[in-house]
């Protein structure tokens, strides 16, 4: 049976460009730190991936430090932020609920925590996100776009006003890079985490943008790659398929795919609205353009994704990073919407109208026969 | 001709690994988190790496973490023991950056080793004597710069005596290709190893914990690898690493006693060659059959570097240009090694693939080069 993949949000396959870099860099065996010629070659394409990183993203090379991925971003940045005031006053994080677990739980380990709630769309109101920022507050973090529900937030009047207020704003902006234009310079936050296999680079790699002249503690100790920033041998292969991923996307690629992402999407929340007893989450407009969630009212959610993956459609219920456990999802809770039933479909780079098609035929089947058994 | 002597830094992924990753490249897309067919395979295969990695270890495959690599393994055993159980860290002077930086940011206790680099057994004893508090003891199985190896099994009988509430990890990732590492890693709680230092991938490790060992994970959010490690797992990699590890155990002992022969045809031979060369490990020290570790009084070992790289020949120094001037490694300067050899150090390190011609090469380059530098010093 063909498959349809409608999980892009949770991970988009390897661009075929990513794949071509990264499988011809497999054979690149050498340790980047050394001086000899393969480890020469090995350290100049670590550095023309991070250029191609930084090119998508409007930083300065240097700017990029590589991680495993998102989860390590964000960690780094918690740690960093936590440390930063010497006299250890400053430790608190102010965060929105929507944010990622990665960017709760993080936060968590490194000090007290302010959570602002969010409207029934998933928007946090930016002067309330500021007025929880007191004297004691590191860091403020703001995601780009939700991963549950794709609503994206006001930015820039929280960033400036932190820079006012010298407190560091961290952009979880792991759902956004890759889908929408990203300028970091232009933004102007202090550091900004992005994870590579989320828009078709490899798993395994991901990065964290710190702005020029901030220096923070790092989280991973025992070497001095990355300048010192990120300890660790730098995944040779994943790094240069992810310089990839990012330079595909470039010469106008990326506002195509952008466009067609939301079409397509457009044409999912199209089909399920005409269904029974389904009510669409986050807001429709400021969205990012990769995502639809849906709430079903009356159905537990792990059938229905079984019925679509019967039917050959890959989707996802609930934030749910947390494997099979069906938690009620923290990001539907604050938004005060049932947090139990809730269906993801999300496209990518090689998504076509017969996915979009076989997920909107066959919902109406597999709801009907649902609610046939109760 | 080329000799790539620098396995011990990073060694290459062997074919069967790469043929097993391609797949998980190419064409399943699958977050082993969700509930479809796909997230289903792809749990499915790090569970498969999982089952290899443990059987490493004879140990159980809800043990194993899988983490981006060695640093990162390391780094969870002495924050994380520490962040669960609070205390005091103690690790031998010799431990890769890995363990002495967490170790030492902490406030940890860095304990001695003898003239031939193994852990002195008896400062060991008296550090946990004098200090309650001791939670975590860190002691590697095998060294990154010279292979010595760690009577990891004494030190775990000895913490096991004189500091009951402390947990013992081993940095393993030096052991993983060259020894049985179950044996060698014996009483251990926790143990790190890393892909690309036999035969896996880069961008793959893991921490694994035994005995009930927790850690407070430092990674957090999606709650993966049992909560001890969030971020999506990196599928193709972990699989690398699974096929990595049951080719080693496979094929350990062979590869082992043959490249083990190349390594003191190496040895052997430089000494011979070279006046006034000398082995940096002492006789009789046990050490993994992949390095060849030479010092050569009167020459900076940067400076061979550079000429044994116009001969194709990729090496490693056992000491950092740390502000423009030669620091002996902290590794040979903790085994007493004087500083007029240590700065004139040089590792070359052996793998899977290596072979006689490479070692021939070797043995012409080296002396010609050490003899080039000392002729042109005077």
């Amino acid at each position: 049976m063909t498959r349809h993949y409608l999980d892009h949000a949770s991970t988009s396959p390897l661009r075929p460009a990513a794949l071509d870099a990264l499988t011809s860099a497999l054979g690149l065996v050498a340790d980047p730190g050394r001086i000899h010629q393969e480890a020469l070659t090995a350290r100049h394409a670590v550095e023309v991936a991070r250029q191609q990183v930084a090119d998508l993203l409007g930083a300065r090379s240097r700017e990029v430090v590589f991680t495993s991925g998102a989860t390590e971003s964000i960690a780094m940045a918690c740690h960093g932020a936590a440390r930063r005031d010497s006299e250890g006053r400053r430790t608190r994080s102010v965060l929105a609920a929507v944010e990622h677990s990665a960017v709760r739980h993080c936060a968590d380990r490194e000090g007290p925590t302010t959570v602002v709630g969010v409207d029934r769309a998933g928007r946090v109101d930016p002067d309330e996100l500021l007025t929880a920022v007191g004297e004691d507050t590191a860091i403020v973090h703001l995601q780009w776009g939700n991963h549950e529900v794709g609503t994206c937030h006001d930015l820039e009047p929280v960033i400036a006003a932190c820079r006012e207020r010298d407190v560091l704003v961290h952009v979880d902006a792991a759902q956004a890079v890759g889908r929408v234009p990203v300028d970091f310079r232009a933004l102007g936050a202090d550091l900004l985490s992005v994870s590579a296999h989320k828009f078709g680079g490899p798993p395994g790699v991901g990065a964290l943008l710190v702005r020029r002249g901030l220096r923070l503690e790092p989280l991973l100790l025992g070497g001095d790659q990355e300048r010192a920033r990120r300890a660790g041998l730098e995944n040779v292969p994943a790094v240069v398929g992810f310089g990839a991923a990012c330079e595909a996307l470039g010469g106008g690629v990326l506002a195509d795919e952008e466009a067609e992402s939301r079409r397509l999407t457009d044409r999912l929340a199209g089909g399920t609205a005409a269904l029974d007893g389904i009510e669409r989450y986050g807001d429709p407009d400021r969205r990012l353009p990769h995502l639809v969630c849906v709430g079903i009212t009356d159905i537990e959610p792990q059938a229905v994704l079984l019925g679509l993956d019967r039917a050959g459609v890959a989707a996802h219920s609930g934030s749910a990073c947390a494997s099979e456990g069906l938690e009620p999802s923290p990001v539907l809770e604050a938004m005060g919407v049932d947090a139990h039933r809730s269906l993801r479909l999300s496209v990518g780079w090689n998504t076509t109208d017969a996915d979009v098609d076989a997920a909107i035929d066959a919902l109406p089947g597999i709801l009907a026969g649902l609610r046939a058994l109760r | 001709m080329e000799a790539y002597l620098d396995h011990a830094a990073s060694t290459p992924a062997r074919p069967e690994v790469v043929e097993a990753m391609l797949p998980w490249l190419a064409e399943h897309p699958g977050n082993p988190s969700g509930s479809h067919r796909l997230a289903r395979e792809a749990r499915r295969a790090i569970d498969d790496s999982r089952d290899a990695v443990a059987a490493l270890l004879d140990t159980d495959p809800g043990d194993v973490v899988f983490t981006s690599g060695g640093t990162e393994a390391d780094n969870l055993a002495v924050d994380g023991v520490l962040g669960a159980r609070g205390g005091v860290a103690v690790c031998g002077a010799t431990e890769h950056p890995a363990v002495l930086d967490p170790v030492r940011l902490s406030g940890g206790i860095v304990v001695p080793t003898d003239a031939g680099g193994r852990i002195d057994l008896g400062a060991l004893a008296d550090a946990l004597d004098a200090i309650a508090e001791v939670r975590l003891v860190s002691v590697m199985t095998a060294n990154n710069e010279t292979g010595v190896v760690n009577p990891v099994p004494e030190v775990a009988a000895l913490v096991a005596e004189r500091a009951p509430e402390a947990l013992l990890h081993t940095d393993a990732v030096q052991a993983t290709a060259w020894l049985e590492l179950a044996g060698a890693c014996r009483g251990a709680n926790l143990v790190s190893i890393t892909g690309h230092k036999f035969g896996g991938p880069k961008g793959a490790g893991a921490l694994v914990l035994r005995d009930g060992a927790t850690v407070a994970p430092m990674l957090r959010g999606g709650g993966q690898e049992r909560e001890r490690r969030s971020g999506t797992q990196n599928v193709p990699a972990i699989v690398g690493l699974g096929v990595a590890a049951t080719l080693v155990a496979a094929d350990r002992d062979a590869t082992a006693a043959r490249v083990g022969a190349l390594r003191d045809r190496l040895e052997a031979g430089l000494l011979s060659a070279v006046p006034d060369a000398r082995r940096t490990v002492p006789d009789g020290v046990p050490r993994t059959p992949g390095i060849a570790h030479v010092c050569f009084p009167g020459i900076e070992s940067e400076a061979l570097l550079f000429l044994l790289e116009r001969d194709g020949i990729s090496a490693s120094a056992a000491s950092s240009c740390a502000s423009g001037a030669q620091e002996p490694s902290h590794v040979l300067a903790a085994m007493g090694v004087d500083r007029a050899a240590a700065v004139g150090s040089l590792r070359l390190s052996l793998g899977f693939g290596t072979t006689d011609a490479e070692v021939d090469h070797a043995l012409a380059a080296v002396p010609a080069a050490v003899a080039r530098l000392r002729e042109h010093a005077r």
